[in-house]
C-alpha cells in the first residue's frame, strides 16, 4: 500500500510518521483523548478501571436494562477486558503505523463489486417475518414526526 | 440585530449518488417503486449477510471530490455509526470516520461583493437510511426500506459562511459542480440532496467561538436561507439579552417559520464508531484517479470562463447561466441556433427562469428546448410576434412545448402589422378616451402610452406596437384639425375598460 506520504509502504507494521493523527486531524475530528468521557478509561500499564457511569451511559446507548448486580458483573468484566488490551500500553509505539483494520493483512485492499443489479426479494418476501407489517411497509411503533426528518446520513 | 455579532455556519450536505445499484448490495437504487420492492438480505441487515462495495460508487465518489478540488486518499475506511431507528435496520450505518474518502477542497461563488471560497473538511461514502411515512396511520410508522442502502456523500464545509445568504450561494455553486460531474441529480424535493447546518455566533471580530447549534429539516434552497436567517437573529437576541446560546440541534418548521429544539437526547450523539468488521480498508491506486480526472466532463469553472472571455458576457450572467448543467446546455444549444449570445442570455436569465420559477419546474421537467426559444426569438425578428406575445408563448413552450410557429397560430398570438385590421381598434380606442386624446394634442406625449396600452387590451397584445402607434398618432392628428376639440368626456380614461 501507499501511505498518505506517497511513499509504498505496507498497511501493518511499518514506521510511519503517525499518519492516523495526521488523517484525524485533516478530517477535522477530535484527536484520541478528547472524546466522550467514556472513550477515556481511566489508567495505563495494564491496570484499566470501568466506572459504574461508563456502564450505564453503554447500557443506555446500546438500550440494555442493568440490574444493580449486573452493572456491578459489567463493570468488573469490562475493566477486565480493557486490562487485557491495555497491555499494548506497554509497548512504545512512537513511529508505528496504526492497525487501520484487522483484516488489512488478509486483504490488500476491498472487493469491489460492478454495478449491476441483482434480483431483490420477491414482493412480500421482505415482509414475510415482520411482526407487523400495512400497505407493504414494515409497521413500527410510532415515530415522533419532528425525528423522522433525521432522515439519511444520520443525526 | 446582528451587527455586534457575526454569524459563524458550516454547512453538512447529502448528496445521492445516481448508482443503478446500492452501495453495499446489487438492489437496483431507482427512485419511486412500490414500498420494499428493492431490498435483499444486504440492506435489510437480516444475519448473516454482506456487505460488497459497488464499484462505481467509489468512482462517482473520487469524480465529486476531484471536481471539488478535494485530495483523494490513498487508503480509506469504513466505519460503524451505532443508533437505533426504525429506518435503520442494521441499527448501524456503514460511513466513514477517521479516514474518509477525501479532504481539504474548495467550492466558489459569486456574492455582490465579489468572490468567495469556502473550504471543503471532509468528503466520505456512507449508506442512506429507509424512509418513514406517518400519514394515514394510527397504530404507528411505517417503513419503507428502498432507499436504505442506497450510496450517498456526505460533504462537510468548514466552517468559514458568513451569512445565509452566503450559504445558500455556497450550495446552489455546490449543487451545480456535483450535477456538472453527472453523478446526482441533486433533487432537493426528492431528498437526492439534503443540507444540515451548523450555526454559531461571536462577537464581531472576535476568534472565539460561540456555543453550535446543528440545524436541520431544511427541504428546499429557500428553506435553507429561511431557518438560518431565522437562526442567526435568534441566537442574535439570546445574546444581546445577556442569555447563553444552548448547544443543540434545532429543527426548521417551514410552516411556521421557526427552529425549534429537536427532542432526541444528547447522548443520540454518541454513535459509538468503530472500524466495520466486514469491509477491510479500500486502497485507491493513484493511476485510478487519475483516469477519473483526466475523464471529468467540463466543470462551471472552465464554462464561465469561456462565457466571459470568449462571449463577452458580464461575470454575474456567466454565474447564473452555469447554475445548473441543464441551464448551460440550453444556453449553449440556443447560441447555436440564434448566434447573439446577449439576448440568449437575457432570455434565459430572465423570463425562462421566471416562469420556471413561478411554476415551480425544473429545467429539465419542463418542455422547453433550445429549438422552441430559438424559434421564439427568430418570431421576435420576424415582426410576428410582439414582446408580450412571445411572453405567453414562453409560458406555452415550458409548459406544453412544442414548435413556436405553430404555439402562435394555436394560441392566436399572431402579430397584427396589417393597418386595415387596426383601423377600427384604434377608431375606438380614440372615440372612448376624448380627454386623454386632448392630453396629447396639448403635448402631452405620455398619453400615447395610455391609449397604445388600450389598443393592445383590445387586440390580446397582438397588435405590432409600431404600427399601432402610427395609426394612433394619424387619427388623433386627423381629430385635431376637425378642430371639434375634446367633446363630453363620455367615457373618461376607464372606457377602456
Ligand atoms: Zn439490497
Amino acid at each position: 500500500m501507499r501511505s498518505a506520504q506517497g511513499e509504498p509502504r505496507p498497511l501493518l507494521g511499518h514506521p510511519v510518521a503517525d499518519p492516523l493523527v495526521r488523517a484525524r486531524k485533516r478530517a477535522g475530528l477530535r484527536l484520541p483523548g478528547s472524546g466522550p468521557a467514556w472513550y477515556n478509561v481511566a489508567g495505563g500499564g495494564g491496570s484499566v478501571a470501568v466506572s459504574r457511569e461508563t456502564v450505564e451511559h453503554i447500557a443506555v446507548l446500546a438500550r440494555l436494562g442493568l440490574d444493580p448486580a449486573e452493572a456491578g458483573e459489567m463493570e468488573r468484566q469490562l475493566g477486565a477486558i480493557l486490562a487485557y488490551v491495555g497491555k499494548l500500553r506497554e509497548l512504545d509505539t512512537e513511529g508505528v503505523e496504526p492497525t487501520f483494520h484487522v483484516l488489512g493483512r488478509l486483504l490488500p485492499s476491498l472487493p469491489l463489486r460492478p454495478d449491476e443489479p441483482l434480483p431483490p426479494l420477491s414482493p412480500g418476501a421482505a415482509l414475510a417475518n415482520a411482526p407487523a407489517s400495512e400497505r407493504g411497509c414494515f409497521l413500527v411503533p410510532p415515530v415522533i414526526p419532528e425525528e423522522a426528518e433525521k432522515g439519511g446520513g444520520g443525526g | 440585530m446582528t451587527s455586534e455579532f457575526e454569524p459563524v455556519i458550516g454547512l453538512e450536505v447529502h448528496v445521492e449518488l445516481s448508482t443503478r445499484t446500492k452501495a453495499f448490495c446489487g438492489c437496483p437504487a431507482t427512485f419511486g417503486a412500490p414500498p420494499n420492492t428493492q431490498v435483499c438480505p444486504v440492506c435489510l441487515g437480516l444475519p448473516g449477510s454482506l456487505p460488497v462495495l459497488n464499484l462505481k460508487a467509489v468512482e462517482y465518489a473520487i469524480r465529486a471530490a476531484l471536481a471539488l478540488g478535494c485530495q483523494v486518499a490513498r487508503v480509506c475506511k469504513f466505519d460503524r455509526k451505532n443508533y437505533f431507528y426504525p429506518d435503520l435496520p442494521k441499527s448501524y450505518q456503514i460511513s466513514q470516520y477517521d479516514l474518509p474518502l477525501a479532504t481539504g477542497g474548495a467550492v466558489e461563488f459569486l456574492t455582490p461583493g465579489g468572490r468567495k471560497r469556502v473550504g471543503i473538511r471532509r468528503l466520505h461514502l456512507e449508506e442512506d437510511t429507509g424512509k418513514l411515512l406517518h400519514e394515514g396511520v394510527e397504530s404507528g410508522s411505517l417503513v419503507d426500506f428502498n432507499r436504505c442502502g442506497v450510496p450517498l456523500l456526505e460533504i462537510v464545509s468548514e466552517p468559514e459562511l458568513a451569512s445565509p445568504e452566503d450559504a445558500r450561494l455556497y450550495l446552489t455553486a455546490l449543487r451545480s459542480l456535483i450535477q456538472f460531474t453527472g453523478v446526482s441529480d441533486c433533487r432537493m424535493e426528492r431528498g437526492s440532496l439534503r443540507c444540515d447546518a451548523n450555526v454559531s455566533l461571536r462577537p464581531r471580530g472576535s476568534r472565539e467561538w460561540g456555543a453550535l447549534v446543528e440545524v436541520k429539516n431544511m427541504n428546499s434552497f429557500r428553506s435553507v436561507k429561511a431557518a438560518l436567517e431565522f437562526e442567526v437573529s435568534r441566537q442574535a437576541r439570546v445574546l444581546s439579552a445577556g442569555g447563553r446560546v444552548a448547544r443543540e440541534t434545532r429543527h426548521w418548521d417551514e410552516a411556521r417559520g421557526v427552529t425549534f429544539p429537536s427532542r432526541s437526547k444528547e447522548e443520540a450523539h454518541d454513535y459509538r464508531y468503530f472500524p466495520e468488521p466486514d469491509l477491510p480498508p479500500l486502497r485507491i491506486e493513484p493511476e485510478w484517479v487519475e483516469e477519473i480526472r483526466a475523464g471529468l466532463p467540463e466543470l462551471p469553472e472552465a464554462r464561465r470562463r469561456r462565457l466571459v472571455s470568449g462571449l463577452g458576457l458580464p461575470e454575474y450572467n456567466a454565474w447564473v447561466l452555469t447554475s445548473s448543467p441543464a441551464l448551460a446546455r440550453l444556453f449553449d444549444e440556443t447560441l447555436r441556433l440564434y448566434p447573439d449570445p446577449r439576448e440568449v442570455s437575457n432570455w434565459v436569465m430572465g423570463d425562462v427562469l421566471r416562469v420556471l420559477n413561478a411554476r415551480r419546474l425544473e429545467l429539465e421537467e419542463s418542455k422547453l428546448t433550445a429549438e422552441g426559444l430559438a424559434g421564439m426569438l427568430r418570431l421576435i425578428d420576424r415582426g410576428l410576434i410582439s414582446g408580450r406575445a412571445a411572453k405567453a408563448l414562453l409560458e406555452a413552450l415550458v409548459v406544453d412545448g412544442g414548435e413556436p410557429a405553430r404555439l402562435v397560430e394555436e394560441l392566436g398570438l399572431t402579430q397584427v402589422s396589417d393597418p386595415a385590421a387596426l383601423a377600427g381598434v384604434v377608431r375606438e380606442v380614440v372615440a372612448q378616451n376624448p380627454s386623454t386624446v386632448a392630453d396629447y394634442l396639448s403635448g402631452k406625449e405620455k398619453a400615447l402610452t395610455f391609449l397604445m396600452g388600450q389598443v393592445m387590451k383590445r387586440t390580446s397584445g397582438r397588435a405590432n406596437p409600431e404600427v399601432a402607434a402610427r395609426l394612433l398618432r394619424d387619427a388623433m392628428a386627423g381629430e385635431g384639425r376637425a378642430g371639434s376639440g375634446a367633446g363630453p368626456d363620455s367615457g373618461g380614461e376607464a372606457g377602456g375598460r
